[in-house]
């Protein structure tokens, strides 16, 4: 007896270390916004919520801050303004989470409370800085006379819209000690991903960054996110230790063919992935500004949007090209693979997923600046689809043009998401990830659906021609 | 067009020069020395492209302004101005539109691009006059499944406007499939985008040209149900091999009948199957792989006789080998037949597609991406043409009821056209069955009965025992000689495909074609002497059972020469790198069966499992190889 419980202990102990171990090397740990258990009592200024009101067009006013959790905000005020620390204390780390800027706001990522990367509205700025969304910030050294020195900028400025959800992905290693506590090698940001794209490639530093929680330099130290800069909010935390470098196979090569749009927009036709789907007559348009967009030419279906780099095409032009898929460079904005326009019975009817055999696209023409206007023939009436980076370069705007009379219940479906929330007369704000800015002239009205909520118009009724904008 | 015509008059001086060295140099010929070379009458000119630019060719045309128009595999078209470098100049290469998804074909009509894309053929236009279009109209969408085999070729345009396209069957699970509709098909599409499935029975219809009737022929490529490669006409509502396509056949538009259950999977040959199965034809000329190529590419019609003296002819490609072979039609009893000769090789890259310049010379469009091929260049564009001197070649071969007719460029020498040893006779086809590529099969070496001379000395007509309808005849005059100065045949071994035998016409024997005697001969000819330069070397140490010329000649029928040479790095490795490697005789047998194309990541042709080697011989190649170890 005595035996036989040893091997149930022990096999209970192996497989405890078994699946520490697993945890360990694969899967990631989420540090809960259930409350703020997980980090060193935060000031007041930190607030547990499901969800608040926010913008790209003004400041934030947080009036309304919903119940619920999941989403760690920072209501920060001259008064109080206190850092989020974590208890844990990390060594190597690969960390990831979401943030939102409020528009202008400033903040930052302290790995060990020390090594800054920084959180800021640097959206539509053109040369970023170390100061800029993504950037390591300086070191600063007032007794040793230094003061600002070492900030890395980040390799592309690959940021979003204030008041939209921005992901951030940061491989880190920590400074390692001999025996005698000597420093033997300096921490390192293997590599960091703004919204998908890598910004930082291997750049060590040499010690703590301005501000930061310590002076000196140690194996482990918590997590820090500043707290007396500005409003943010933080969401979604993770983190694993890193995963050693597996061979990524043979067939999924990348970097090695990647186009960048120099001058004139960039067209592409390719296959793509779209939810899981591989769809085959895609066209993708990146925009010397950096905005990108991808769109099944069959459909008139606007696919995704993005911002930074256009696009890896390695499965297309290496070698044989098995795979023949473009590769989005930096998280996309997913949109929708169903028609643009569609006929309804009512204004009740669901959307459907296939184009109308009556619908047939013709192909498009380029304007004097390189970019598509796409030609539909809908039931012997020419369309146009016109989707123009905006001259600012928050976003796309897009144009629907009808030539031609139509007398049946043709709409377009402009939006279509979980949540549609309306924050102004024309803006609306779509699931956090992008925002929808429509003329209140073409009268477009929200329904809900089984899976969330539509934004539609009627197109042939209320005008030949709608025009809204993708702001992101 | 003058300078040609003045190297003629040179060289036909320089032909009556010849005649008062010949039997002075006759020894020195032989010896291999000073015998002519392709390069002898055809210079390959490389054209300059700029270091920025990736010119992996897909399709090539030229404008009425003379301007090479070249579409390329990763989706740009460009304009190349002045290709013939023409005053000494580098061409100019100016993008007229790019982000076309592998376009393979390129057509110009009346101020329009036709363009065919994986997913759709499209109608480029300049609207704006800035050198770029700015109009990309779907002419035709084409469906399919996302799979990288799925290509689209053409257009080409018919006799009567229509565009000629074809589209490539998928890879599926280990074999080629039909996955969307009409992949394994020639569709006819008009400028308004109508479209008619024309014919099916293709694998991987990479090219397709017309005839001097114009008829339309195609390319083919080994693989599986198809033997080898070959070029055939293709005529509405015609089954030609591969069944895949079939699967389309009960849709409203076929104009085919038969389904995929009415074609066994015998390894039988083709034209055997073809005669039982109404709807299907033969080939029209096999390119027996790798004797004449490995990956059958462009076909062009020589239709002015300024290449040499080969008007009517086709040229066609091959991308693997990098070579352009010749082809001569004739038509017997309805029935498209040939023979395929050798034309120039030694091209820089994988040969892909051939445009005609206006001054007769012939554009070579190369890529070699994903496809290894001799001419180890990623890609490249070259142009040749004919120095105006006569090759000594056999210009065109017809069938007779008997036996053969050889038309010469140049008289021969009548004492070595009438010995019976200056020719060698085979006949072999393949089998037709569902496995990648196959065996030379039946193969028999028929006797000759008779020699007959033209007076011109132009022809010479060989009869022989036996000739077999439906098989490929391998003819080979090794031994013939030009006249004027007594050169052997620049290129000695063609292929005629003989569908159809020509009815009457027997030649009557008598003493003016009765075959010659040996001693007759050998008082004016010598003995060919066989050229083997490692023969010395390796019978040292091959074991004692098998002779160098016996492992060349497995080497040669299992068709390992289409793609190894023994010291040159060619589509696959040479055999003494394989040699480095020290792998054991049984290890090479092994890799003969089932390669590993992953010790050879360098090359990007995967070697096919070659199981039609029998283990002796298997055995005695790998041997062999083992005795280049250094």
């Amino acid at each position: 007896m005595i035996s036989n419980k040893r091997t149930k202990y022990l096999v209970v102990f192996i497989a405890l270390c078994c699946s520490h171990t697993f945890s360990q090397e694969t899967t990631y740990v989420d540090i809960p916004l259930t409350d703020f258990r997980a980090f060193n009592q935060p000031d007041q200024n930190w607030v547990i919520t499901s969800d608040f009101d926010s913008d790209f067009t003004k400041p934030w006013n947080l009036k309304r801050i919903k119940p619920g959790s999941g989403v760690a905000l920072n209501n920060y005020s001259e008064k109080t303004h206190g850092h989020l620390v974590t208890n844990k204390e990390f060594g190597d780390l690969d960390l990831e989470f979401d943030f939102m800027m409020d528009k202008g706001s400033n903040s930052g990522i302290y790995l060990q409370g020390r090594y800054e990367i920084q959180l800021f509205d640097s959206w539509l700025k053109s040369n970023s800085t170390y100061a800029d969304c993504g950037g390591i910030y300086q070191r600063w050294n007032e007794e040793g006379g230094m003061k600002g020195y070492e900030g890395v900028s980040p390799l592309v400025n690959a940021s979003y819209a204030p008041g939209l959800w921005q992901h951030l992905r940061i491989i880190f290693k920590a400074p390692k000690f001999d025996d005698k506590g000597n420093k033997v090698a300096n921490a390192r940001f293997n590599e960091v991903y703004l919204n998908g794209v890598l910004i930082h490639n291997q750049v060590e530093v040499s010690g703590p960054t301005r501000a930061s929680l310590f002076h000196d330099e140690k194996s482990l130290g918590p997590l820090m996110f500043q707290g007396d800069h500005g409003k943010v909010a933080l969401r979604n935390i993770r983190y694993r230790s890193i995963q050693k470098n597996v061979g990524k196979g043979k067939n999924s090569k990348s970097g090695i063919n990647i186009i960048k749009p120099i001058k004139r927009p960039y067209l592409l036709r390719s296959f793509i992935m779209f939810k899981g789907e591989k769809l085959n007559k895609v066209i993708s348009l990146g925009h010397p500004s950096g905005l990108s967009y991808a769109y099944n030419l069959e459909k008139g279906a606007l696919l995704k949007v993005w911002r930074g780099n256009f696009m890896d095409v390695t499965d297309m032009w290496h070698h044989r090209g098995q795979a023949q898929l473009a590769k989005p460079l930096g998280n996309t904005i997913s949109l929708s693979n169903s028609p643009a326009i569609a006929l309804l019975s009512d204004f009740h009817e669901p959307w459907p997923d296939s184009i109308a055999p009556s619908m047939v696209h013709q192909g498009y023409a380029l304007d004097k600046n390189g970019v598509p206007k796409f030609t539909f023939n809908i039931c012997g009436v020419n369309l146009t689809d016109y989707i123009v980076p905006l001259d600012d370069g928050m976003g796309f705007e897009r144009t629907l043009t009808l030539n031609g009379e139509i007398d049946t219940n043709l709409y377009s479906r402009i939006i279509s998401a979980e949540s549609i929330v309306q924050i102004s007369k024309e803006v609306y704000r779509v699931d956090g990830n992008y925002y929808v800015m429509i003329d209140k002239k073409f009268q477009s009205k929200k329904r809900e659906t089984k899976t969330g909520q539509e934004l539609l118009v009627n197109i042939g009724k209320v005008s030949s021609e709608i025009t809204y904008s993708i702001i992101y | 067009m003058k300078t040609k015509l003045l190297n003629r008059i040179i060289s036909i001086f320089t032909l009556v020069l010849n005649i008062c060295y010949t039997s002075n140099a006759q020894d020195e010929k032989d010896s291999g020395k000073n015998l002519p070379k392709e390069e002898d009458y055809y210079e390959i000119q490389t054209i300059q492209i700029p270091e920025s630019i990736e010119l992996g060719v897909g399709g090539m045309t030229f404008t009425p302004n003379g301007k090479l128009a070249v579409s390329t595999r990763r989706g740009e078209v460009w304009m190349i101005s002045n290709p013939y470098q023409l005053g000494g100049t580098p061409p100019n290469f100016k993008l007229f539109a790019h982000g076309l998804h592998e376009p393979l074909g390129l057509a110009y009509k009346n101020g329009f691009f036709y363009v065919s894309q994986r997913p759709e053929l499209t109608r480029l236009k300049d609207v704006d006059g800035d050198g770029m279009a700015d109009e990309y109209k779907t002419v035709y969408p084409f469906d399919i499944m996302g799979n990288y085999h799925e290509y689209a070729y053409g257009p080409r345009f018919d006799a009567e406007g229509n565009m000629i396209v074809t589209l490539n069957l998928a890879w599926g699970s280990g074999r080629m499939e039909s996955l969307s509709k009409w992949h394994g098909w020639m569709l006819k599409i008009t400028e308004g985008g109508e479209m008619k499935p024309f014919a099916t029975g293709m694998r991987s219809p990479a090219a397709f040209g017309l005839n001097a009737e114009g008829d339309a022929f195609y390319a083919e490529n080994q693989g599986g149900w198809i033997g080898s490669g070959y070029i055939t006409v293709v005529e509405e509502g015609d089954f030609i091999s591969h069944p895949a396509g079939l699967r389309w056949s009960d849709e409203v538009k076929s104009p085919v009948k038969l389904k995929p259950s009415d074609i066994p999977d015998s390894g039988k040959p083709q034209f055997e199957i073809a005669k039982g199965t109404p709807g299907m034809k033969a080939p029209s000329v096999w390119i027996p792989h790798a004797f004449m190529g490995v990956s059958t590419s462009d076909i062009v019609l020589d239709t002015t006789g300024e290449i040499g003296p080969f008007k009517n002819q086709l040229f066609v490609g091959d991308q693997g080998q990098s070579l352009i072979n010749r082809v001569y039609l004739e038509k017997i009893r309805g029935v498209y037949q040939g023979a395929v000769f050798p034309f120039r090789s030694g091209f820089s890259s994988g040969v892909f597609r051939l445009a005609w310049g206006s001054e007769g010379d012939l554009f070579i469009g190369m890529t070699s991406r994903g496809w290894g091929s001799v001419g180890n260049e990623k890609f490249g564009l070259q142009k040749l043409s004919w120095n105006g001197k006569m090759p000594f070649e056999i210009k065109a071969i017809r069938a007779k009821s008997d036996g053969f007719e050889l038309e010469f460029t140049q008289p021969v020498d009548e004492i070595t056209a009438r010995n019976p040893e200056s020719y060698v006779l085979r006949t072999f086809t393949y089998k037709y069955h569902s496995i990648y590529g196959s065996p030379m099969i039946n193969e028999a070496v028929p006797d000759l009965k008779a020699i007959d001379v033209s007076e011109d000395k132009m022809h010479v007509r060989l009869v022989f025992d036996q000739i077999r309808e439906g098989y490929i005849h391998e003819i080979e005059a090794k031994g013939i000689k030009s006249l004027l100065d007594k050169y052997p045949l620049l290129h000695k071994t063609a292929y005629y495909t003989l569908n159809r035998i020509p009815s009457g016409d027997f030649l009557i024997l008598s003493e003016k074609n009765k075959l010659l005697t040996k001693a007759t001969v050998t008082k004016t000819m010598e003995e060919g002497k066989k050229k083997n330069i490692a023969k010395g070397q390796a019978n040292k140490t091959l074991p004692k059972t098998v002779s160098f010329e016996e492992v060349q000649a497995l080497l040669r029928k299992h068709a390992c020469v289409a793609c190894h040479k023994t010291d040159e790095k060619a589509v696959g490795p040479s055999f003494i790198d394989i040699s480095s490697r020290k792998y054991s005789t049984e290890r090479i047998m092994e890799l003969i069966y089932k390669p590993e194309p992953e010790n050879w990541p360098e090359y990007a042709t995967p070697m096919p499992r070659m199981r039609n080697v029998p283990t002796d011989s298997a055995e005695k190649i790998a041997q062999w190889i083992n005795t280049l170890k250094k």
